[in-house]
């Protein structure tokens, strides 16, 4: 797996957001707010970053770059 | 309709009534199924096929019909990415057309053209056609998305100034009628020169001036002119303008103020003549036939006719396929039409026709393969005859019917099939709707199709096709009607056949034979929403792709929602109110995919198959899970504080079981196929209220601790239901036929 690590949710989704257009999701195509938006959705890391997994995604150089392949997540909240 | 004793007195209900609905039992603050559960064919579910993330909505009746399968399996490989079979399916070689011709794109392998002959130069494109416009005979290349997003229409449509009057020097070419005499370059008439007079004579009659090719044919005009009658006349006080047809393009009547220039206009005025005359009628009081008293004018200046619409004709039809497998090299075998008249047309009259239209006429389309092609032979044609006469149905021949020859027509009243003199008649009949013709020539071996039914071999002789060839004529002959689509290869393409009209007859509605198409039907399906039956509108939604649980397997509908313990999870931000204390019903068709034995806490045990939490925090306020293999519920406060249920009875690896729990104040009742497993009392002292509630189901938090199984149905009661638990077990148990 591929990870590309952002410093706040809304940036990765807007990378996110990038992705979804450019496969041509339903939610971009008919623009009424339903439909699938998303090919992966951003996580949060032990340390407060975001983790959006981009395994699949198209990436330009400086993307490609960038990518980690693994990140720390949250703890498992508990029972 | 039974009503049971128990019932009578109150008591649970042992047996469903006949009709029973889950919803007529009890309505639920949420409740997601592929069936109805409400009695009527609600949507059900939105799904997203693999293959080009399409989605649609389907209803309960549309599941079980086979629907939301077919539309998962539907084969959207266009013809140009399509690949031979292999041993492990459609992965051989690209399968290569000698040409493709289309308004749509045959796939992602389409050739990138140079739009050759183009009246303004463009950069090299996915083109699909070439179209000159009748008012101007400007040429322009279009890719299949500026076809349909109203870019070829805006060029054909673009205004065109038809005509603008110049008095200067003379008449402009107006001419009269009756006894009106015409004179140019008239000066200070109401402060202006360089007018048109139009003077009447004595005749008792019509009173006419006009001009001649100043209005388009069958097009929309945008008109002005300004008009000065001088107080002086005693009988012309009014005028109308209008075609030689009879179109009107200022109402007769039209009655200007005297002594002063005054402008009328007309918007959106179609106009038929064919010799695009305009006629000015000069009226007595909005009459035409009046008594002339030789000395009344009118003046004119600065008429003007704006074409705003045009017909749009095909001057090539570009061949969009490749020659290579690489896809980087254009075929280049164009279908085109210098000669202006014989050009099929795309747009009519400014309205787009999203196909060719051959006016049975003289209109074709010519190609040049470079060389003669032997046979196999196969053509896919997408057409619609206007008429079943057999002389206006020439689909396909060599140029001037010079040999070898391949033609494709009508005899009789059936398709033909021709090629070195050996005629095959198909015995399909040419109809006049729209039909999807496979035509393969192969000696002996020949076939023919009609939406995607063959005939037997037949013998269509053993010709090449002619390097020259046409689409729409044989030599005098010619096609009467619409063509969509016509892909030639040179080679046998019965074993793609299926596969090819499925995604043709997918593009243009045409119904197939069932089961056209095995070799695509491996897709998978994914759930984008599953909707709330409960009319609460609390729909379970996922709107990111690798989190949506699987409802088609392969091209299999699995009847029920896969959730893979791992990524998959659908949620609904706020389903109203929860309080604790007016207590819980859960009930669940389930079956789990593997073992879980261990009771201790992970990142994958327990798995969540619903968890209620405060919109916007984490913090479960109820959640029913799968903890060790087993059924156990949660409830918790805001603090963190919790009581867990005791553990029950393991589940047994894919069977199917209706998990359910009536939870009240205190007491907490757990069932496995309407068995109790255990009954716990919490006194905890935990209770939460909120006013907005999170609904996970599949995961906690939305993303960790992943049911790894299938859910049929869940159900979602925000109060006790410990009496109507009886019958919605034994409805569901019922329905899915659990013992």
């Amino acid at each position: 797996m591929l990870y590309l690590i952002y410093a706040s949710k809304e940036a990765a989704i807007e990378r996110a957001d990038e992705e979804g257009k450019e496969i041509g999701f339903d939610y971009w195509i008919e623009d009424n707010g339903i439909g699938t938006r998303w090919l992966t959705y951003p996580a949060e890391t032990i340390d407060h970053t975001w983790a959006l997994d981009v395994t699949d995604y198209d990436l330009d150089d400086s993307e490609k770059a960038s990518t980690v392949d693994y990140y720390t997540p949250l703890p498992d909240p508990e029972d | 309709m039974h009503v049971s004793l128990d019932s009578a007195l109150g008591r649970q209900r042992r047996l469903n009534q006949v009709g029973e609905t889950i919803s007529s039992i009890a309505a639920p603050t949420a409740a997601y199924s592929l069936r109805s559960l409400t009695g009527g064919d609600p949507k059900v579910v939105r799904v997203r096929r693999g293959s080009d993330n399409h989605e649609q909505d389907f209803t309960s009746s549309e599941v079980s019909s086979g629907a939301l399968q077919d539309f998962v399996n539907a084969q959207v490989v266009a013809p140009l990415d399509i690949q031979a079979l292999s041993a492990t399916g459609r992965d051989g070689d690209f399968l290569i057309a000698k040409a493709a011709y289309s308004l749509r794109s045959l796939g992602t392998r389409q050739a990138t053209l140079a739009a050759t002959g183009d009246t303004v130069a463009r950069a090299d494109g996915k083109y699909v056609c070439q179209v000159r416009r009748s008012s101007d005979d400007a040429v322009k290349s279009f890719t299949a998305t500026e076809v349909t997003d109203g870019t070829l229409l805006a060029f054909t449509n673009a205004d065109y100034a038809k005509y603008t009057s110049d008095f200067s020097s003379g008449d402009d070419g107006w001419g009269g009628f009756d006894d009106v005499t015409e004179t140019g370059n008239i000066d200070g008439i109401g402060g202006l020169d360089n007018n048109l007079r139009l003077a009447i004579g004595s005749v008792t009659g019509q009173h006419r001036g006009y001009r001649n090719g100043i209005l388009p044919v069958n097009q929309k005009i945008n008109f002005s002119a300004r008009v000065f009658i001088p107080s002086t006349n005693s009988v012309v006080d009014s005028l109308g303008i209008r075609d030689a047809d009879g179109s009107v393009i200022i109402a007769a009547g039209t009655t200007p103020t005297q002594d002063q220039w005054v402008t009328v206009t007309a918007s959106n005025v179609t106009t038929v003549n064919v010799d695009g005359q305009l006629r000015v009628d000069l009226q007595d009081g909005g009459t035409d036939s009046f008594a002339g008293n030789s000395s009344d004018v009118i003046y004119l200046r600065e008429v003007t006719v704006t074409q705003v619409t045009s017909d749009g004709l095909v001057k090539t039809w570009y061949d969009q396929s490749v020659s290579d497998q690489a896809g980087s090299t254009p075929t280049g075998n164009h279908a085109t039409q210098s000669t202006a008249a014989n050009q099929p047309k795309i747009v009519i009259g400014g309205n787009l026709l999203d196909e060719l239209d051959f006016d049975g006429t003289d209109d074709t389309l010519d190609i040049d393969f470079g060389a003669d092609l032997s046979q196999a032979n196969s053509f896919f044609i997408v057409h619609h005859s206007d008429t079943t006469t057999a002389n206006s149905n020439d689909l396909f021949d060599s140029a001037t019917s010079a040999n070898p020859r391949t033609l494709l027509d009508q005899s009789g009243s059936d398709y033909r099939m021709f090629s070195g003199g050996v005629s095959a008649g198909t015995g399909i009949a040419v109809t006049t709707d729209k039909s999807l013709i496979f035509a393969l020539y192969n000696g002996s071996s020949s076939l023919f199709a009609k939406n995607g039914t063959a005939t037997s071999a037949l013998n269509a002789g053993t010709t090449d096709i002619k390097q020259n060839s046409t689409i729409g004529s044989s030599n005098t002959r010619f096609y009467d009607g619409t063509m969509q689509e016509f892909i030639i290869y040179n080679s046998d393409q019965t074993d793609n056949r299926t596969a090819i009209e499925a995604n043709i007859g997918e593009a243009y509605s045409i119904d197939l034979p069932s089961g056209v198409d095995p070799g695509f039907d491996q897709v998978d399906g994914f759930v984008e929403t599953w909707y709330d039956q409960s009319g609460n509108g609390n729909d379970a939604t996922q709107a990111t792709a690798a989190n949506q649980p699987k409802i088609v397997n392969a091209g299999t509908l699995l009847n029920e929602l896969d959730f893979d313990g791992t990524n998959y999870f659908l949620s609904s931000s706020n389903i109203g109110a929860y309080q604790s204390s007016d207590g819980i019903g859960f009930f669940c068709a389930y079956s789990k995919h593997s073992a879980s034995t261990s009771d201790s806490f992970t990142s994958t045990n327990p798995q969540y198959l619903l968890q209620l939490r405060k919109t916007n925090l984490s913090n479960t306020t109820f959640a029913a899970r799968v903890l060790g293999g087993k059924l156990n519920i949660i409830r918790a406060n805001e603090a963190g504080n919790n009581f867990l249920t005791t553990i029950s009875n393991a589940h047994t690896i894919g069977t199917n079981l209706v998990l359910s729990s009536v939870t009240g104040t205190q007491g907490v009742d757990l069932f496995e196929n309407g068995s109790e497993l255990a009954l716990s009392t919490d006194d905890s002292g935990v209770s939460f209220d909120s006013s907005s509630t999170n609904l996970i189901i599949g995961s906690q938090d939305e993303g960790t601790r992943f049911i790894d199984g299938n859910i049929k149905e869940l159900i979602l009661y925000t109060s006790d239901q410990t009496a109507n638990r009886v019958a919605l077990e034994t409805n569901i148990i019922s329905h899915y036929g659990i013992s």
